[in-house]
């Protein structure tokens, strides 16, 4: 069955504890952050994609297979048009006769590009695939819902058998959104009018109704707020669920959000369980997956989430805003 | 390995920069990275490209304060001050100008180990160039 063969994650440089916003605006608009991770001024989506899947293939030695497709899931790639996922070919194979897929869009984007690697697996038969998912959203510095956005980034390495995860089922819901979270053609910055639609808790909803009628996983890997979070497991069906909170620590990495999730619960899981990630935004991509026999082998051979999490250097609210060139004349902001 | 250079430049020597391709000469093995026309020891102009590991250790450094960058790095030193770059020596052997990045000054010293990794070098003409820079061994 195809899945996952190895996985890997990447974490910016730096982080910022959520006191800083509390010290510089009064409060902090990310309730239940602890701290985020933010790129410093070298780093971006694609060298956190770079950085996670070097990570990913590392496990596999010399056993890495050829991959026939990259697919690049971001929201905030630093080209419009010139594939990112060009980039990250170059810089991790040596060969050319490689597909890249860019998807972009919504914080969606991460799943939606490790579905689409397994779909490529399975409509060709012993080929592997590689998702790479990465992302450093960037708001006004004034907005509240700014105050979330951190970056990560993750990679999934996906063949006709899956050691590490076998997939199950994906479930999607699309729905459209007025108002929450979106960024115009043209534009560094997203927006959001702040309109308490419920977006997101209807799209669980609809993911809930889906995977009412498959086997309940043990646990959920959530691109979600720690708000959300807390409700997630009753509108899935599912209160019994061990729900990761990576959010807390890193903040919201858009389309790597749930990869994310996914790594960290990855590196907890014992062969045989399950776990749905489910990244939300404009609708929902959930994708199951059942724990293989080779999880625990190759998560020894690199980095567990938790230790990328306390590696980061602690720096203060003035650095980030320099470090993410929002106090620029030059770039304003341009990522 | 990381100041001005043309466009066409750069983007001829991508594999260089991103992957750490070096040139092995065909007749002696002197490895040549960056690469080169010709082999430094024996003048041959034959090489067969061979990946190297992204690790060596710091021959020596240098630390560029407020000002002193080259122009393409300008914004940069403002938003983050002092620039950290030296010659590192290559695991497989050869010595190369590189720039430091996530180095906690007060470590940075001879003989550190460093292992490569692709950041974002700088930003002219409207354009984004990527590159290996090297950082501390956890
Ligand atoms: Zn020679």
């Amino acid at each position: 069955m195809v899945g996952i063969i190895s996985y890997g994650a990447s974490l910016p440089a730096l982080r910022l504890p959520a006191t800083a916003y509390k010290e510089a605006w009064g409060a902090c608009g990310a309730r239940g952050m602890v701290q985020k991770a933010f790129c410093s001024y070298d780093e971006d989506a694609v060298t956190l994609g770079i950085d996670a899947a070097r990570s990913a293939l590392g496990r596999l030695g010399n056993n890495q297979p050829a991959i026939g497709a990259l697919f690049f899931g971001v929201t905030a790639p630093p080209f419009d048009e010139k594939p990112s996922a060009a980039t990250l070919a170059t810089a991790l194979f040596d060969y050319k006769n490689i597909r890249v897929t860019e998807i972009s869009g919504s914080p969606q984007a991460g799943m939606q590009a490790i579905n689409s690697a397994i779909e490529y697996c399975q409509s060709n038969n012993g080929r592997s695939a590689l998702a790479v998912v990465a992302d450093a959203p960037t708001a006004p510095p004034d907005a509240t819902f700014e105050h979330a956005l951190g970056a990560a980034g993750a990679a999934f390495v996906i063949g006709p058998d899956g050691p590490v995860a076998e997939f199950l089922k994906c479930f999607s819901v699309t729905h459209e959104t007025f108002g929450s979270r979106f960024r115009r053609r043209g534009e560094e910055m997203i927006s959001d009018l702040e309109l308490r639609t419920r977006d997101n808790l209807i799209s669980i909803e609809e993911v809930g109704k889906l995977t009412a009628t498959s086997d309940v996983p043990k646990r959920m890997a959530l691109g979600v707020d720690a708000g959300l979070t807390r409700g997630v497991g009753r509108l899935l069906g599912n209160s019994e669920a061990i729900v990761d909170k990576i959010w807390t620590e890193i903040g919201d990495a858009g389309a790597a959000a749930a990869p994310c999730a996914l790594v960290a619960t990855l590196d907890i899981m014992t062969a045989n369980e399950t776990v749905l990630a489910v990244g939300v935004g404009a609708g929902a991509t959930a994708v199951a997956f059942r724990a293989g026999g080779g999880l625990s082998e190759n998560r020894r051979k690199g980095r567990k989430f938790s230790e990328l999490i306390k590696c980061g250097r602690v720096a203060n609210y003035i650095d980030y805003l320099k470090h993410k060139r929002l106090l620029s004349s030059r770039t304003g902001g341009k990522g | 390995m990381t100041s001005y250079i043309s466009l066409p430049t750069y983007s001829s020597n991508i594999d260089e920069r991103l992957r750490m391709i070096a040139g092995k000469c065909n007749q002696c093995g002197t490895l040549a990275y960056p690469q080169r026309p010709v082999c430094i020891k024996c003048g041959q102009n034959k090489f067969e490209r061979v990946p190297l590991s992204g690790e060596g250790k710091i021959y020596t450094f240098s630390v560029v304060n407020g000002g002193g960058a080259p122009s393409e790095f300008d914004e940069e030193q403002t938003m983050t001050g002092d620039v950290y770059c030296g010659i590192v020596e290559l695991e497989e052997g050869p010595r190369v100008m590189v720039r430091f990045t996530d180095i906690n000054p007060e470590q940075l010293k001879i003989g550190m180990k460093v292992r490569a990794v692709v950041r974002r070098l700088y930003d002219q003409e409207g354009f984004l160039r990527y590159g290996a820079k090297f950082t501390q061994v956890a």
